[in-house]
């Protein structure tokens, strides 16, 4: 039975991870691009994103494109595994298997 | 942890719609470079075509064979998600040159304008029916193509093949610029 998992609901980082794993294996986001397309207003994306990466759901990863620095960030494949599970847990729920009591 | 049955609905929902926000925007990023090489290819093609037929033939032959080229190359970089990439950019080019080849068998003999308006139309009807399943930005750029080519064949055919260089290359650039915004 899948579980909840209590960093990936935050609603802020569930977007982010709900952005990332729709990407392909291996591609990543801009830290603009990736709160645009969250729709993320939080003024603390910096704070999810570096939670996110300390549970290993997400990568950051920094280059340059010519002169100018880029921070990408990217979905890990245990990020994918627990996003997937989370989303699982949350239909378990509405669909009843799952008590909502825990 | 203790989640209500409407929050885990809510969640859901949130979760579904961030996920297709994603997957659009990426498909105007993949599509973004599509439109720019088949903007320069309709203007340098058909500023050639204003030029003199022949050189328009040329022109189309061979700018057609580079854009082709150039959408397998994007394929393959866009398509590393999905299987197949290279081989569905060059099945939608082989599906369009098909189609123009059929409509000379059906209906011949067409000149280069007619061939031109003809393909321009086409790819316009490609671009709004694919826009609907997929991003209403493309529906956007389908309609203008298609209106800018009805509006050139009406009232400006002297000048169709320039006002097709201008207005449906031009706004096919556009449409890419537009794209990458997204």
């Amino acid at each position: 039975m899948a579980e909840a998992d209590e960093i990936i609901h935050q609603s802020t980082r569930l977007r982010l991870m709900s952005v990332l794993n729709a990407l392909p294996d291996g591609e990543g986001l801009e830290f603009k691009r990736l709160k645009a397309i969250a729709q993320a207003t939080d003024g603390n994306l910096g704070a999810h994103l570096a939670t996110l990466e300390k549970a290993g759901y997400i990568a950051i990863d920094k280059d340059f494109v010519g002169k100018r620095p880029r921070t990408q960030a990217s979905i890990t494949r245990p990020g994918r595994r627990a996003y997937e599970q989370h989303l699982q847990y949350l239909r378990d729920i509405i669909e009843g298997v799952v008590r909502e009591d825990g | 942890m203790t989640i209500p049955a409407e929050e885990a609905a809510s969640a859901l929902k949130d979760a579904e719609a961030a996920a297709g926000r994603s997957a659009r925007a990426r498909g105007y990023q993949s599509g973004s470079g599509y439109l720019l090489v088949w903007g320069a290819v309709w203007t340098l093609a058909n500023i050639a075509a204003q030029i003199s037929e022949r050189a328009g033939e040329l022109a189309w032959t061979g700018l057609v064979i580079l854009g082709v080229v150039a959408s397998m190359v994007m394929g393959r970089r866009f398509g590393s998600g999905v299987a197949g990439g290279p081989v569905k950019a060059l099945l939608v080019a082989a599906a369009i040159g098909g189609f123009g080849l059929c409509v000379q068998v059906v209906a011949p003999p067409l000149g280069l304008a007619q061939a031109n308006a003809l393909a321009s139309l086409a790819v316009g009807a490609v671009y709004i029916a694919l826009g609907s399943a997929g991003g209403l930005r493309l529906s956007a750029v389908g309609a203008v193509v298609m209106a800018a080519t009805v509006v050139g064949w009406l009232f400006l055919r002297d000048w169709f093949f320039l006002w097709s260089a201008v207005v449906g290359g031009g706004g096919l650039i556009l449409g890419g610029l537009w794209f990458r915004k997204a």
